[in-house]
């Protein structure tokens, strides 16, 4: 019998393979719930000491170090580091923004890429993955789990979401902050069309409850060089009002006004200690996927 | 401003159409569905100032170099005579220029009004590209058509001359040329430097022409070229008088001319304590001698002043200059001197009692000495009439018969001065058959008619008094002639039409001139007889007109002559300059200062007094006198380098280029803010 697998666009064998051989990992220590190769805050039963601390009774007295006993005539029990998974949970925006894409590829399908791309790596090496697609709301909400045919049901689920509706993305992190249980892999997928300052809150938010938080911020090239000729008549993608523009006499301020939205964006998530990933969506997502990895293995916080 | 080329200027609303494909941009809108509405609306609330200010300011750079292309086609012209060409082709245009000794006052580097005049009129002229050239001669008032501009600037009627312009005249000639000639759209350019004596802005006739202006069915503009700036330290030098000294008390003759003469300065304003010492050289026939003349104030006078004349130098010429200064036509003035003639008036009368009042009247000189000549001669002696250096000759019996006719006339076209008064017989006897052969009698044309004898008293009603033989006194004063009381008067007929010099109630004349080419031909139509008019009783008219015509037969015959430049104009071609400028035409010597010979007479041509007045008119008397005619002025200066008429289309290319320049600095897309670091892949690659 044979299996039949499901072509999805956003899914690419050759891009999973390449990035197949790089870890996820975290930069704080998760708590999961069987053993998994991220740090835990517990100690445990690895093979990586981590201190000795005094013996009170009820200790299993395996675990004294008897050589220490010996110099120096006081008991002392051994720890090691835990070895846990992770619950890697992905807030993908799919707000009506989230359609604009002028290279080809909608900033949503992006998204859906990094997504799926993720989700494959974190199953593979045991982790839990859940998925938050959130536009005004949210709109799909999908737990952490580990086993591998969980994926199908996010990806299938990738593949259902529509680009529609504003962006409440706000409300919503605040909503997964306290939702999500502590000490989880956080990866928020959005073009971030928020005032930077609210972001804050959330962050913080986030970073309270002991999440590792990652922000995939994707930006159209469009977007960035806003160039031009003609007037245009700008009409919301997520229903507001539409703008008539003429991007000669508007595209300096534009660039002001993108320009500081970035600096103050760029300030709030150096603040949270957010790993933040800003993207324009023409350069390969494989690339950037794999320098996201390559920083996070190189970075990786001691235990 | 105005144009060379004004249908260009149809063109000019195409200044507007960088508006119009502004606004067909703004129409043809592109819609874009458009994710990052943030910065859109953080764009549209920022201050949108200088941004918008940008594009107001490319658009009027794109309508200013429009409009600078258009006007530089058009051909614009830099000038104060705002509304030149008006738009249309001139057919003609007639130049006006003031000669007069004034103009030639000099202003930076040493040019003069003059010349500044005829240099920035050829640039205007040239500029304005007109075609057809007339100049009216400020001597004759007559027009002269010139086919090309060098040779109207070039021309005699262009150059400096000595005689007082008389603008109402030359306007008048304009008026002549343009009624006989009829020509198109005219131009008419006057430069002056509005001296009141060449404008006489007083006349009557200047009323006449701005009607007879205004009347003509073409259109004529008026503009005027002024070099109004008053001399400041000018000098003026005028003989006043050059005579040989009478032979002294002690009966010892020497041999010396008494020059007076006068300085005065332009500054009349001078303190009287700031004094000037001015060497003043006197030329007497080519010898020179200086006087060193200390000018006190605004004027000085010198009486007298006693130049030796060489060996028995009884007639000559000569004349006093000053160093150059800010005018050198009034530096200089020419004299002749000679002993006067002997005053002879000849009295042909057949009644000796009626002509007594005549004989006195002759032979009394106004100024007291009696060297008088009266000769009395009755009608049967003029067989022996002599008529040479007879500076008068009255006339009280039939007309000149044809065998001493001819003698008459030529006296008179020498010069000569004669005064018919009514034969006797004529007043006794009116139109009897016995006067017949009396009333056949006739001289140029003009016989008596017979008398008019009246019960009562017949009165002048009026007479000329501004000019010929009853024209008031120097001061002002008119003769008594209304006092004059007449019982009869002769009547004159002829084919010759007479000039009035008095009419008698009912439009008779007291006396006529017959008009001649040189001399005087006068009729007295009231009998000196004291019992048929009250000529001799209230004998001041008749003294006063006899002394004149005397005065008058006296300078024909003298050998020297003193004469305002201008006021003769007969023929010239005999006469040999013996001083004066060197580049003169012996057509022009009436007008030129200068000492000429004609055969054994000399004459002394000098400006007359009313150009060493300094009066100038006002603007607004200027501005009276073409008052309802399109006239247009600009004052210049005189050695001013720059031309009244300018083509400035330069100055609208460069505004072009810099307006396009500006533009395009303004368009010049702002460099695109990376500063959070966001570069698209593909601009990122382009800068690797």
């Amino acid at each position: 019998m044979t299996l039949e697998r499901k072509q999805r666009s956003f899914v690419d064998p050759l891009v999973l393979a390449q990035l197949g051989a790089l870890p996820l990992m975290s930069r704080k220590p998760m708590l999961g719930s069987v053993s998994g190769r991220h740090s835990s805050p517990h100690r445990g039963a690895s093979v990586e000491f981590a201190e000795y601390r005094k013996y009170v009774p009820g200790d299993d007295l395996r675990r004294l170090d008897w050589r220490a006993y010996g110099r120096s005539d006081r008991f002392y029990i051994k720890e090691f580091e835990a070895d846990t998974n992770l619950r890697m949970v992905l807030v993908v925006d799919t707000s009506g923004s989230m359609d604009f894409g002028s290279v080809g590829v909608t900033k949503l399908e992006y998204a859906r890429r990094i997504s799926a791309a993720l989700s494959y790596l974190a199953i593979q090496q045991g982790d839990a993955v859940g998925l938050a697609c959130v536009a005004d709301g949210i709109v799909h909400n999908i737990p952490p789990r580990r086993n591998p045919a969980h994926l199908t049901t996010l990806y299938d689920t990738l593949e259902a979401v529509l680009p529609q509706g504003e962006t409440g993305l706000v409300a919503i992190l605040h909503e997964l902050a306290e939702t999500v249980r502590q000490r989880a892999l956080v990866i928020v997928i959005s073009d971030l069309f928020v005032e930077p300052e609210s972001l804050r809150e959330c962050f913080e938010h986030l970073r309270f409850r002991k999440h590792d938080v990652t922000a995939f911020h994707l930006l159209d090239p469009e977007e960035l060089a806003f160039a031009f000729q003609r007037p245009t008549r700008f009409l919301d993608m997520e229903g507001g009002t539409a703008v008539f523009a003429d991007p000669v006499e508007i595209a300096e301020r534009y660039h002001t006004a993108l320009s500081e939205y970035l600096e103050a964006l760029r300030k709030v998530v150096l603040e949270t200690a957010v790993d933040y990933r800003r993207i324009s969506i023409d350069s390969p997502y494989a690339q950037e996927l794999t320098n996201f990895l390559v920083d996070r293995a190189y970075h990786r916080s001691a235990r | 401003m105005s144009f060379l080329q004004p249908l260009m200027l149809i063109a000019l609303p195409l200044i507007a159409l960088p508006i119009i494909i502004h606004l067909i941009n703004q129409w043809r809108y592109q819609t874009k569905r458009w994710g990052a509405m943030i910065f859109l609306l953080a764009a549209n609330r920022m201050n949108r100032g200088f941004a918008r200010l940008r594009q107001w300011l490319i658009l009027a750079m794109r309508t200013l170099a429009l409009a600078g292309l258009i006007f530089a086609i058009a051909r614009p012209l830099s000038s104060g005579l705002i509304g030149m060409t008006g738009g249309g082709k001139v057919d003609t245009t007639i130049v006006l220029l003031d000669r007069s000794p004034s103009m030639q006052q000099q202003g930076i580097g040493g040019a003069s009004k003059l010349d500044s005049g005829r240099r920035q009129l050829a640039d205007a002229l040239r500029t304005l590209g007109s075609t057809h050239w007339v100049s009216i001669d400020s001597n004759t008032a007559q027009a002269a058509s010139f086919e090309t501009l060098d040779g109207l600037i070039d021309s005699p009627a262009m150059q400096a001359s000595s005689a007082t312009a008389d603008l109402p005249s030359m306007l008048q000639g304009a008026l002549d040329y343009l009624e006989t000639n009829k020509p198109g759209p005219t131009e008419i350019w006057i430069c002056s430097d509005l001296a009141e004596a060449d404008w006489n802005a007083e006349s009557g006739s200047w009323s006449v022409l701005r009607d007879s202006f205004e009347r003509l069915p073409q259109s004529v503009r008026f503009h005027m070229l002024a070099y109004p700036s008053p001399s400041t330290t000018n000098l003026t030098l005028r003989v006043t008088e050059a005579q040989r000294e009478p032979v002294n008390a002690a009966g010892i003759s020497e041999n010396n001319l008494l020059v007076s003469l006068r300085l005065s300065r332009a500054n009349e304003d001078i303190d009287s304590d700031d004094k000037l010492t001015v060497p003043v050289q006197i030329e007497i026939e080519g010898a020179r001698s200086e006087l060193s003349v200390e000018l006190s104030g605004s004027s000085t006078e010198i009486r007298n002043h006693r130049v030796p004349l060489t060996g028995d130098l009884t007639k000559g010429w000569g004349r006093v200059l000053i160093p150059a200064d800010e005018n050198n036509a009034d530096n200089e003035f020419y004299f002749v001197f000679d002993d006067p003639p002997v005053r002879r008036v000849v009295v042909v009368s057949e009644d000796r009692a009626a002509t007594r009042p005549l004989e006195i009247a002759a032979a009394v000189s106004a100024d007291g000495t009696s060297n008088d000549t009266v000769e009395v001669l009755a009608p049967e002696q003029l067989d022996s009439l002599i008529l040479d250096e007879t500076a008068l000759l009255l006339w009280q019996t039939t007309l000149p018969s044809a065998s001493i006719a001819p003698a008459v006339e030529n006296y008179v076209n020498g010069g000569g001065q004669v005064i018919f008064f009514p034969p006797s017989r004529l007043s006794s006897g009116g139109d009897t058959p016995v006067n017949q052969p009396l009333l056949a009698e006739r001289f140029m044309g003009i016989a008596w008619d017979g008398w008019v004898g009246q019960d009562q008293k017949v009165m002048v009603e009026n007479w000329r008094g501004d000019q010929d033989l009853l024209a008031a006194t120097s001061s002002g004063a008119g003769l008594p002639v209304g006092q004059l009381e007449l019982s009869g008067y002769g009547r004159l007929s002829g084919d010759v039409e007479l000039s009035k010099l008095a009419t008698l109630t009912g439009g008779a004349p007291l006396l006529a001139r017959v008009p001649t080419a040189r001399g005087g031909v006068y009729f007295f139509t009231a009998s000196p007889d004291p019992r048929a008019s009250t000529l001799a009783e209230s004998g001041i008219v008749l003294f006063v007109a006899i002394q004149r015509a005397i005065e008058r037969g006296q300078t024909a015959l003298g050998n020297t002559t003193q004469r305002v430049a201008g006021e003769s104009s007969g023929p010239t071609d005999q006469w040999r300059q013996l001083a004066g400028p060197t580049d003169v035409l012996s057509t022009e010597f009436n007008w030129q200062a200068g000492i000429y010979q004609d055969d054994d007479r000399l004459f002394a041509i000098n400006r007359s007094v009313a150009e060493d007045q300094r009066g100038r008119l006002a603007d607004q008397q200027v501005e009276s006198l073409f008052a309802g005619l399109p006239f247009s002025r600009v004052d210049e200066q005189a050695g001013s380098l720059s031309g009244i008429v300018r083509e400035v289309w330069r100055l609208f290319l460069v505004a072009m280029i810099i307006a396009l320049l500006l533009e395009a600095v303004l368009c010049l897309p702002r460099r695109t803010p990376f500063r959070a670091g966001v570069v698209p892949s593909r601009a990122r690659k382009g800068l690797e």
